[in-house]
């Protein structure tokens, strides 16, 4: 597993985290413990993103830290 | 409106080709019991929903079976992988219209 990979990987895991504490949340509002893991999932995710797009260009399609015009570089998901 | 991250939810590596294989994958995913069927029905349900809480997850439900976090159309069904180079762009072309940039939420 290439560093690009290895940071898509821990990308993928706190997107997850966050998904499913946000979905746990939807019924269970009063929770702190879990938003304070989601809170956390959701800074550690920030800087792993703004991480990954200066590398390796936009994640996103407005993204912060990096340039639109390489929104339209290969590779996309499905190529790899 | 749905936002796109150029990126997979869960990385997919795939070995071997199955057409066969592919086309369960793909009717789990657009077929008549699939995902987009189900985001939909959860999606319209939240309109007769009388619970904040549950108006949130057949939101939060409805988006997660919807189509941009799913893998199926980029992984082990994708028209790249299963279907010979010519035919690939229109399939791919064809799928992706159809599966990703219609679905409106």
């Amino acid at each position: 597993m290439n560093e690009r990979e290895t940071l898509q990987r821990k990308i993928s895991a706190a997107q997850f985290t966050m998904l499913d504490l946000h979905l746990y949340l939807d019924s269970h509002p009063g929770d702190c413990d879990a938003a304070a893991k989601q809170e956390e999932a959701r800074k550690s995710l920030q800087s792993l993103v703004s991480q990954y797009e200066a590398a390796y260009g936009p994640m996103h399609s407005t993204p912060r830290d990096s340039s639109r015009w390489a929104w339209i570089s290969d590779p996309w998901p499905w190529d790899v | 409106m749905w936002i796109y991250e150029k990126r997979l939810q869960y990385p997919v590596k795939i070995k071997i080709t199955d057409p066969h294989l592919a086309q369960i994958i793909i009717a789990q995913y657009g077929g008549p019991n699939g995902e987009i069927g189900a985001s939909l029905r959860y999606l319209s349900q939240r309109y007769s929903m009388p619970y904040p809480e549950l108006k949130a997850i057949l939101t939060d439900v409805g988006t997660e079976e919807s189509v941009p976090r799913r893998c199926t159309g980029t992984g082990p069904a994708s028209p790249k992988t299963f279907f010979p180079r010519r035919k690939q762009k229109f399939r791919r072309a064809a799928a992706k219209v159809r599966y990703f940039d219609g679905i409106v939420i």
